[in-house]
């Protein structure tokens, strides 16, 4: 049931690459963000600073591949969120609120994944002209930036799942699980309010609780929203006789 | 068997105040932390069926919760064990 | 939350009767995993440290611990009524329950402004030590969590006041599980924090 008017050329295979969108940011995230860029997991809080600018030094490019890759597709994660905005449309008709919040919130993502990635690059830049503190200092700028910068990622998932738990079909887009599972994900990234005021321990940038876990169910993420929205592509594609 | 709304929050507030009790009286032993936990889990599945009214047909969440009490319990008198005592 | 208002849903939803939204009920399941791990990470702390753990303790008020388990109880038990009074339609009823269980859960609310300011005034913090760092933290997302549901149980209040039959239960139930979860997280934390342990 298409229940938005809706242009007639819904271009299903560049929406559904949309929606692919988000592994794509995935991948390039975990290998050039994360394992490149020395971010799987980050340097603890209480690592000495001569440690921290090592890596710049010893590993210049490894990190400038990383960054650049990070960079070019941060985008990806806006292009995701319009994807699934697309099939918020359908599912609770268009111009809904919480469909904006949720392309907006997956448009402001990008902004601490460019930015927090760019002060990397930076580090790699030229770091033999850099002295140890500063070096530091630029990691650490990253970090808080992308770890604090939760709440527009928050946005996003509250959006989409207080959305989609609106959807009327017989049978939703998105199960009530996965609607939940994102509103719980947005809820829980708040205990990175406790990452500033830890140089070690659980609750510091690489610990347990703020990195393994908040990172973690924020790496699922992806994968599930992704697969039902591919999945909601092909129904509406079957719904509309196309 | 589901219990009554009363009577859940009579069995809480009274093992509540007997938890407290024996930390008050009778001093820091390993008996008294597992007694505590003891009484904090029946409390807790004494909230699962008679606040929430959880049954067992609830499924998976009955099942999924009283796994919860069982690891939590673990890990509770796992801590317990791993302290040295007197 | 809402009730999917489907033939095959409405089907499965009488014979599970589960008592609340199944979504709200997966919410709470994931945070309740999210607190056990919290209560292992601070166990495996209060083990390789048991020495300052036991000290810090000493610091706290079971007295407190204990005010703030019965007012949860209690505030609990005031929603349970809540939703046998909605389950017998009596919304009214309901709805009186629902504020009075708000009201008497705002005590846990003092007497976590109390205690953290009493703390922070004897200069313990955050950054103190390791027990303190979980103190504060786990009790304040635990805080948090209380928070969230006192907005929830306003909102509550207010849709009982123009009640839609069967959707608005559902919505007290889900409520009300959220509310006991509250309660019930709560019930570890107190002797975990307060009791279990040692202070010497």
């Amino acid at each position: 049931m298409a229940s938005a008017p809706m242009t007639e050329d819904n271009s299903y295979g560049a929406w559904k690459f949309c929606a692919w969108n988000g592994m794509i940011f995935m991948a390039v995230f975990m290998y050039f963000w994360g394992w490149l860029g020395h971010n799987l997991p980050p340097f603890a809080g209480d690592t000495p600073a001569s440690e921290v600018a090592a890596y710049f030094r010893d590993h210049r490019d490894a990190v400038r591949l990383g960054m650049v890759m990070s960079m070019t597709f941060a985008v990806s994660y806006a292009v995701w969120g319009i994807a699934i905005g697309k099939v918020m449309d359908y599912a609770i008709g268009r111009g809904h609120i919480l469909t904006d919040l949720q392309v907006w919130g997956a448009g402001l993502t990008v902004v601490p994944i460019l930015v927090s990635s760019s002060f990397w690059l930076l580090g790699s830049y030229r770091p033999e002209a850099l002295d140890d503190t500063t070096l530091q200092m630029i990691y650490d700028a990253a970090w808080l930036l992308i770890d604090l910068a939760y709440a527009v990622t928050s946005v996003q998932m509250f959006g989409l799942g207080f959305g989609f738990l609106r959807d009327k079909r017989a049978e939703p887009f998105f199960p009530k699980w996965v609607c939940w599972y994102s509103i719980w994900v947005g809820f829980m990234f708040v205990a990175e309010c406790f990452m500033p005021f830890f140089k070690g321990g659980a609750f510091n940038r690489s610990g347990i609780l703020n990195y393994w876990i908040e990172f973690s169910i924020f790496f699922a993420y992806a994968p599930i929203i992704t697969w039902y929205s591919l999945k909601a592509i092909g129904r509406i594609r079957v719904e509309n006789g196309d | 068997m589901r219990l009554s709304s009363t009577a859940a929050y009579g069995i809480i507030a009274a093992l509540s105040i007997s938890s407290f009790a024996l930390f008050e009286s009778q001093g820091h032993t390993l008996i008294l932390a597992l007694a505590v936990f003891a009484i904090a889990l029946v409390k807790i599945a004494t909230i699962l069926n008679g606040f929430m009214h959880l049954e067992w047909k609830h499924r998976p969440f009955a099942q999924v919760l009283t796994g919860w009490l069982v690891v939590v319990g673990a890990v509770l008198a796992g801590g317990m064990f791993a302290l040295p005592w007197n | 939350m809402h009730a999917p208002s489907t033939m095959s849903a409405d089907a499965r939803k009488k014979t599970l009767a589960l008592p609340g939204d199944e979504g709200v009920f997966f919410f709470i399941t994931a945070d309740m995993a999210m607190f056990a791990l919290f209560f292992l990470v601070f166990m495996v702390g209060q083990a390789q440290a048991p020495d300052i753990y036991r000290a810090s303790r000493a610091a706290l008020d079971p007295a407190l611990g204990l005010l703030n388990t019965l007012i949860l109880a209690t505030s609990g038990w005031l929603m349970v009524r809540a939703v046998e009074a909605a389950r017998r339609e009596q919304w009214s009823a309901a709805r009186r329950n629902v504020i009075a269980a708000a009201l008497v859960g705002l005590g846990f609310a003092a007497t976590k402004a109390f205690e953290y300011h009493a703390k922070i005034s004897h200069g313990i913090t955050l950054n103190t030590n390791e027990f303190f760092t979980y103190y504060y933290a786990f009790t304040g997302l635990h805080f948090f969590h209380f928070v969230i549901g006192v907005l929830v149980l306003a909102i509550t209040q207010a849709k009982l006041a123009a009640p839609e039959g069967e959707k608005t239960r559902i919505w007290l139930e889900s409520a009300a599980a959220y509310w006991h979860m509250v309660d019930l997280l709560w019930m570890v934390l107190f002797p975990m924090l307060y009791l279990a342990g040692g202070t010497a």
